[in-house]
């Protein structure tokens, strides 16, 4: 359970930071502690697992990450959890995850993955196929982003 | 589009690995990358003018912050995308909405404060006249969340 300071701190932080010298001052007085008691909160806050990292979304359309894709495999149970290991530690695949299996859509492994070409592309979908094989899978890219945004906690 | 230049990837590279929780955190970077903190402020001021960053933030683990979240997929005809887009991401919790190359061709995350909450906007969303059919995808385990790109420094 976060203390209502934390909670003020994360909703704090969920803006982005100010490009001043000492930003997180900036955010302390705000919240009218002191920016050593603000530094010490988010490292508790990292050890509790709640706090990731401030860090940056990039516009990958942006910096040449134009072909954004996530293909989904329909792997046997008992491989998995090998299966997700092996291609979590593929250092392109940015997501991946088990999901539940649903009627029409006999997926539950899904990984996501960036390209910088078409041939960039396919060279990564073959290397992942060797990972996983030899099981169904299906490609689904990107066609439109409608929307992205970072979630607002604690703001309801 | 902006061409960046080698200490602005390699101050993108830092950036994406995390800010330092450090009193001057500018100060931290530019050392790393051979500049003054205020060139620092300036090369990521003109990187998100430029929309090469989206934003610059903390990450959280929703979670470890008492939140729960699913991704879903609907299919849509192909004239109601737009009405049903809206609203989808009229729901503050919806994160991420995408078009996919797919019979379901609209996939979006979701994050609510609690399975009774997160049920009842997809109930929603799943009621309205411009979703055909829902996916309710919930995660078993999650392997890896890591979205770091390799800029090539």
């Amino acid at each position: 359970m976060l203390s209502p300071l934390q909670i003020e701190i994360v909703r704090a932080l969920q803006n982005d930071l100010p490009l001043v010298p000492e930003p997180y001052k900036v955010l302390a007085d705000g919240l009218g502690i002191s920016e050593e008691t603000f530094l010490n909160e988010m490292k508790v806050l990292q050890q509790a697992g709640c706090l990731k990292r401030i860090s940056i979304a990039l516009r990958h359309n942006n910096v040449g990450y134009t072909i954004n894709s996530m293909i989904v495999w329909d792997v046997p149970e008992e491989r998995v959890n090998e299966v997700g290991e092996k291609l979590a530690a593929h250092e392109r695949v940015t997501h991946c995850y088990d999901r539940n299996k649903a009627p029409d859509f006999d997926y539950n492994l899904y990984s996501m993955v960036h390209a910088v070409s078409e041939a960039d592309y396919q060279q990564l979908v073959m290397e992942l196929q060797e990972l996983v094989k030899p099981v169904k899978f299906a490609e689904l890219k990107t066609l439109a982003e409608l929307k992205k945004i970072g979630m607002k906690y604690f703001m309801e | 589009m902006y061409q960046l230049e080698a200490v602005d990837k390699a101050i993108l590279m830092i950036l994406q690995k995390g800010i330092p929780f450090d009193s001057r955190p500018y100060f931290a970077i530019g050392q790393a990358v051979g500049l003054t903190e205020q060139e620092v402020i300036e090369r990521i001021k003109r990187m998100k003018e430029e929309q090469i960053i989206r934003r610059m933030s903390g990450f959280f683990n929703s979670r470890n912050l008492g939140y729960t979240s699913v991704l879903c997929a609907v299919s849509v005809a192909e004239e109601n995308i737009a009405q049903a887009a809206e609203l989808i991401n009229s729901y503050a919790g919806v994160t991420h909405n995408y078009v996919r190359d797919h019979q379901y061709n609209l996939w979006f995350t979701l994050i609510a404060a609690g399975e009774t909450a997160r049920e009842n906007i997809l109930d929603e969303i799943e009621s309205s006249p411009y979703v055909d059919k829902m996916l309710r995808l919930y995660t078993n385990r999650r392997f890896k969340i890591n979205v770091t790109f390799d800029l090539e420094v």
